[in-house]
C-alpha cells in the first residue's frame, strides 16, 4: 500500500460530502484508486455518488477494466457514460471492451457524437496492436499558421491533452505533413510560420503494428509521442511514452517467463496450484523425451555393459550440451526480439558466429575434459575406488572428443532453431526449449556412445594392429 | 507528400552501406546527419575500426555524444579509445553525466584518469559527484540537467529561462522550483506555465504536493513509482531535500529493458553485458568460464555415480531412466530459479515473511508436480519395461520394482530441486554474491547430485533388502 493510504482513508471517512472532492484531488489518482479498492462497499458507493465525473475518470484510469465495469454498473447510466467520455480514449476503450455489448450500446448512446464515433472506432483495434493503446487526444496545427497562432492553439488545448511534447501538422484531409517539437515552438519568434519549423522525416507506426515493436521503436529513438497513421498517412492517434513503458514492462516479463518455461502470471502473483499447473506441461514433455532417450540408450546396452565407466560421464555430456545450447539460445532469442536479424545476411552471419563460438569453446572444453576425466579416473582407480577396466586417459580421450563435438553441435542448433521457428512465425522463446532439449539429449547421447564406444573398444586394437 | 519512414527500413544497414560506398565526403556528411543517433550507434557496432573512423570524422561532437549514449557501456568504452584523446574528452563532457560515468567505469584505471585530467573542472566535478552513487540506485541513473526556477520569479521571467535552457534538457514538461539553498519547493507542469498570464509569480502556480525519490533509493522502486504515477520527470533529492537530478520516463524505459536483459542473462548462465555485437572470440571468452566451471563441478557428479558402480552393474536398466530424471529435476530447478531471480531483482522479496512464503510455495509446487509426474513416470516406465522388454530384467529385478524406484525418485528429486532452485539464489543474494555468478552451474550440479543420490541410493537400498 502507498504511504498516503491512511490519510486517504481518513479523508473518505471524515470529510463532509461538500469537501471530499477537493480533499481527494490533492492526492494522486493512482493512490486514491489503490485505496478505493480496499474500501467497504458502502464507502465505495458513497464515493461513486459524491465525486464528480472528472475525478472518477482519473481514479478509474488506474483500476483494472473489469473492476471499472462493475463500478459503472452501480452508477446511473448517464453519470457512468459521462465518466467514460471523460477518460483518456485508450482507457475508455479498454473499459468498453470489457462491458457487455448491450450495456455498451447504452453508454455510447448518451455520449456526444464525436466521442461516440471515436470510441466505436477504437474498440475495433485488436489487442496487442498500436491502435489499442493509442489516444486520440493530440494537438493539431496547420503548416501556414504563424507561431503566435500555433501558441494560442496550444494554450487553448493544453489542459485537455495528455501529451504535448510534440505537435502534429495536418492538412485538411488529416494527412500528417510534419511534426514540431514543443521545445522548438516555444523558442520560435513571430513572425514565422509553422512549415519552417516542422520536421517532415517523421517516424510513424501503423494502427495494426505490434505494440512491442512500437514500444521498442519509441525506446530506441526516445520518442515521447508516437504518431499512428493509416495506409494513406492520415493521423489516427498518438501513443504516449507511459503506455509504451507499460507495454515494454509486460512484454519483457513475458519473454523471460517463456524462456524459463514458466507462465507470465507467475512473474506477478502467486497461487501454488496455478503455478504448479502452469509449469506442468513442459515437465510432462520432458518425461516423454526422457522415455525416448531411454529407448535409444537401450540400443547401446552392450557398450554400456562393456564400458560401465561411460555411465559416470553421462550427466557431464548432457549438462555441457544443455548449457551451451541455452547460452546461444538466449543470445539468439534476445537478438530476435530486439530485431537484430531482419535479413538473410544478418541471420547467416549470426549462425556462422555461433558456429565459431562453438568451435572455440568445444576445443577448449574438450581439452579440459580430457585432462580432468583422465586425472579423475587415474585417481579413482589408483585408490581402487573403481575397477580399472580401461586405461584412464583412453577414456579421457573419448570423453574429451565427444564433449567437444556435442558442444559445437548444440551451440549451432541453439542459434538455428529459434531463427527457423521465428521465420515460420512461431514464438521462438516458447518452442525452442523442447527442440533444443530433445536435440541435445538425443544427439548428445548418439555422439557419446558412438565416438566414445568406438575409441575405447576399437582404438587399442587398431593401434596394436599398426604397431605390430 | 512528406517522406514516410517505415519501421521495416533497416537504417543501420543503410548507414553501413553509405560509409562503405559513398566516396564523396560532402555527400557522406550530409546524408549521415539525417540519421538518428540511435541508428548510427547500431551501425557503428557492426563496422570495422576503419569504417568507424569515417563516422567519427563526419559527424559533429554533439551528435557523436548522442551516438555514444546509445552504445552499451562496454563497447562505448572500447570505441572511446579509438578517438583522439581531446575529442574523446569533449564527447564525454557532452554526454549525459550518468552515461559518461558508466563509460568511465568500464575503462582501465589509467585510461579513465587520463580522460578525467582532460575534462573541464565543472564536468569533472559532476562526474565525481555521480560516481559516488552505487550501481542500481537513483543517484547513479539520474540526469543532472534540469530547469530550475525561483519561487519569486515572475512567469515572464520564468518563460525566458525556459526558452534559454530548453535545448540543454531532455524534457521540458516538468520545471522545478527551488529556493536559494537548492531545496525543492515544488514542481510546475509546463501546461500550467504556458496557460498562466503575466503578472503572476512562479510560486503561485507551482504544485507543492509532488512525488520525489531519494538518491539512494533502489532504481527498481523508482521505476515502479514513475510508472505508477505516470511521472515524466521524477525529482531525485538528497538528505537535505536538495534537488540533485531527475529520472525521466525515457530513463525508466531503458532501465526496464536493462533489468529484463540482466534477468535473462543470469538465467542462461551468460554475463550480463550485451553479446550481440561481440566477435566470436569475445563471445567465446565470455561464455567459457561458465562452461569450464560446470565441467569441473561435474567431477562431483561423476564421483557420486562411481560410488554406485555396483548398483549400476547389478541393475543396468536403471541407467536408461537417468537422463529423464536429471532433465526433469534440472528443469523444475530452473523454473524455481527463474521466478526467484526475477523476484529478487524486482525487490519483492524483502521481508522475512515474503521469503518464507516464497520458499514454502516453491517447495509445494515441486511436491505437487513431483507427485503427478512421479505417478505418470511410474506408469509409463512400467509399461515400457513390460511391453518393449527394455533392458535386461530378471529375477528379483521386476519391471514393477524398477518403475517404482523411478517414480519415487522423481517425486523426491523434483521436490528437493524446487526448494534448492529458490533457496540457493536467495542465500547467494544474502551473501552479497550476484545470484547470476553462481546460479547456473551450481544449481545444475547440485540438482544432478541430489537427483542421482536419490535415484541410485534408493536402488542400492532396494538391493540390500533383497540380498
Amino acid at each position: 500500500m502507498n504511504e498516503n493510504y491512511e490519510d486517504i482513508v481518513r479523508v473518505i471517512k471524515e470529510a463532509s460530502p461538500g469537501t471530499i472532492q477537493n480533499e481527494l484531488e490533492k492526492y494522486h489518482p493512482s493512490d486514491v484508486a489503490e485505496t478505493f479498492d480496499a474500501l467497504s462497499e458502502d464507502d465505495q458507493m458513497h464515493l461513486l455518488i459524491t465525486l464528480n465525473h472528472h475525478l472518477l475518470a482519473d481514479i478509474f484510469a488506474h483500476l483494472k477494466p473489469k473492476r471499472v465495469v462493475k463500478l459503472l454498473s452501480k452508477m446511473d447510466t448517464s453519470k457512468a457514460s459521462r465518466v467514460i467520455g471523460t477518460m483518456e480514449s485508450d482507457d475508455a476503450t479498454d473499459v468498453l471492451k470489457a462491458v457487455h455489448s448491450q450495456k455498451r450500446g447504452e453508454y455510447l448512446n448518451v455520449l456526444d457524437d464525436d466521442t461516440r464515433v471515436e470510441l466505436q472506432k477504437l474498440i475495433h483495434y485488436k489487442e496487442e496492436t498500436a491502435g489499442s493503446i493509442m489516444t486520440t487526444d493530440y494537438i493539431v496545427l496547420e503548416k501556414d499558421m504563424d507561431v503566435k497562432v500555433a501558441m494560442k492553439t496550444l494554450i487553448g488545448n493544453a489542459e485537455s491533452t495528455e501529451g504535448i511534447q510534440r505537435l502534429f501538422v495536418l492538412d485538411d484531409n488529416n494527412f500528417l505533413e510534419g511534426v514540431i517539437e514543443l521545445k522548438k515552438l516555444i523558442q520560435a519568434r513571430s513572425p514565422k510560420n509553422i512549415e519552417s519549423l516542422m520536421v517532415t522525416d517523421v517516424i510513424t507506426v501503423k494502427a495494426d503494428d505490434d505494440i512491442e515493436d512500437v514500444a521498442r521503436t519509441m525506446q530506441n529513438y526516445g520518442i515521447y509521442l508516437m504518431p499512428v497513421v493509416n495506409d494513406k498517412n492520415q493521423l489516427q492517434g498518438v501513443i504516449t511514452m507511459d503506455d509504451a513503458a507499460d507495454v515494454l514492462d509486460m512484454e519483457t516479463d513475458e519473454d523471460y517467463a517463456r524462456f524459463a518455461s514458466i507462465s507470465k502470471e507467475e512473474t506477478i502473483n502467486r497461487s501454488v496450484w496455478k503455478s504448479a499447473l502452469h509449469r506442468l506441461p513442459w515437465l510432462m514433455l520432458l518425461l516423454g523425451i526422457g522415455l525416448i532417450v531411454g529407448a535409444i540408450m537401450s540400443t547401446f546396452e552392450e557398450t554400456i555393459e562393456q564400458v560401465t565407466v561411460l555411465v559416470f560421464f553421462l550427466p557431464l555430456i548432457m549438462d555441457m550440451g544443455g548449457n551451451t545450447g541455452t547460452q546461444s539460445l538466449a543470445v539468439t532469442v534476445r537478438g530476435i526480439s530486439r530485431q537484430h536479424y531482419i535479413d538473410k545476411q544478418s541471420r547467416k552471419r549470426h549462425i556462422i558466429k555461433e558456429f565459431r563460438v562453438g568451435i572455440i569453446n568445444g576445443i577448449g572444453i574438450g581439452i579440459l575434459a580430457f585432462f580432468t576425466s583422465g586425472i579423475f579416473l587415474s585417481i579413482m582407480s589408483g585408490f581402487e575406488f573403481i575397477e580399472a577396466t580401461h586405461p584412464p586417459f583412453l577414456v579421457g580421450l573419448a570423453i574429451g572428443l565427444s564433449v567437444g563435438a556435442a558442444l559445437i553441435i548444440t551451440t549451432v542448433f541453439g542459434a538455428i532453431v529459434p531463427l527457423t521457428l521465428h521465420r515460420l512465425n512461431f514464438d521462438p522463446a516458447v518452442a525452442s526449449g523442447p527442440f533444443i532439449t530433445t536435440m541435445n539429449d538425443v544427439l548428445g547421447l548418439l555422439i557419446y556412445f558412438i565416438i566414445a564406444g568406438a575409441i575405447i573398444l576399437w582404438l587399442p586394437d587398431v593401434l596394436a594392429g599398426i604397431g605390430g | 507528400m512528406p517522406k514516410l519512414t517505415l519501421l521495416k527500413r533497416n537504417k543501420p544497414k543503410e548507414i553501413v552501406a553509405l560509409v562503405r560506398y559513398e566516396k564523396r565526403y560532402r555527400m557522406l556528411q550530409s546524408k549521415l546527419n539525417r540519421y538518428h543517433p540511435y541508428d548510427i550507434s547500431e551501425a557503428l557496432m557492426v563496422m570495422t575500426g576503419e569504417e568507424r573512423e569515417k563516422i567519427y570524422a563526419q559527424i559533429n561532437r554533439e551528435k557523436l555524444a548522442k551516438v555514444f549514449e546509445h552504445i552499451p557501456d562496454e563497447k562505448a568504452a572500447e570505441y572511446l579509445l579509438e578517438l583522439e584523446r581531446p575529442l574523446a574528452a569533449k564527447v564525454l563532457s557532452l554526454m549525459e553525466t550518468d552515461d559518461s560515468v558508466d563509460i568511465l567505469q568500464h575503462l582501465k584505471h589509467e585510461d579513465s584518469t587520463e580522460f578525467l585530467v582532460l575534462l573541464e573542472e565543472e564536468t569533472r566535478e559532476k562526474i565525481r559527484r555521480l560516481s559516488k552513487y552505487k550501481h542500481q540506485t537513483a543517484g547513479s541513473e539520474m540526469n543532472t540537467e534540469f530547469i530550475k526556477l525561483h519561487p519569486d520569479m515572475d512567469i515572464k521571467e520564468a518563460m525566458r529561462e525556459l526558452i534559454d535552457k530548453a535545448d540543454e534538457v531532455e524534457l521540458i514538461d516538468t520545471l522545478f522550483v527551488t529556493d536559494d539553498d537548492n531545496k525543492l519547493l515544488g514542481v510546475i507542469d509546463l501546461k500550467d506555465m504556458i496557460v498562466a498570464k503575466h503578472p503572476i509569480k512562479v510560486k503561485s502556480i507551482m504544485n507543492d504536493n509532488f512525488y520525489a525519490v531519494h538518491v539512494l533509493d533502489g532504481i527498481q522502486e523508482v521505476v515502479r513509482d514513475i510508472q505508477k504515477y505516470d511521472t515524466l520527470a521524477m525529482p531525485v533529492l538528497n538528505d537535505n531535500d536538495e534537488l540533485e537530478g531527475v529520472i525521466t520516463m525515457y530513463d525508466a524505459m531503458d532501465i526496464i529493458e536493462e533489468t529484463a536483459h540482466d534477468d535473462y542473462a543470469k538465467l542462461a548462465g551468460l554475463p550480463t553485458e550485451d553479446d550481440v555485437y561481440d566477435t566470436a572470440m569475445q563471445s567465446a571468452k565470455k561464455r567459457f568460464p561458465w562452461l569450464a566451471l560446470l565441467l569441473v563441478l561435474n567431477i562431483i557428479v561423476s564421483t557420486v555415480l562411481a560410488s554406485y558402480e555396483e548398483t549400476i552393474a547389478a541393475i543396468a536398466v536403471l541407467v536408461l531412466f537417468q537422463p529423464m530424471i536429471l532433465d526433469m529435476a534440472g528443469n523444475i530447478g530452473t523454473q524455481s530459479l527463474a521466478v526467484t531471480i526475477l523476484r529478487i531483482s524486482r525487490e519483492t522479496l524483502r521481508t522475512r515473511v515474503n521469503i518464507v512464503q516464497h520458499l514454502v510455495s516453491e517447495t509445494l509446487i515441486g511436491m505437487l508436480n513431483g507427485l503427478i509426474l512421479g505417478t505418470l513416470s511410474f506408469l509409463t516406465s512400467w509399461t515400457l519395461l513390460t511391453v518393449l522388454r527394455l533392458g535386461e530384467i530378471g529375477g528379483d529385478v521386476t519391471p514393477f520394482r524398477v518403475a517404482g524406484i523411478v517414480g519415487i525418485s522423481i517425486f523426491v528429486a523434483l521436490s528437493v530441486s524446487a526448494l534448492l532452485g529458490s533457496l540457493i539464489p536467495m542465500i547467494l543474494n544474502k551473501l552479497k554474491v550476484d545470484p547470476a555468478v553462481a546460479s547456473g552451474p551450481f544449481i545444475t550440479t547440485i540438482n544432478d547430485v541430489t537427483a542421482l543420490m536419490v535415484y541410485f541410493g534408493l536402488a542400492s537400498a532396494f538391493l540390500m533388502v533383497l540380498l
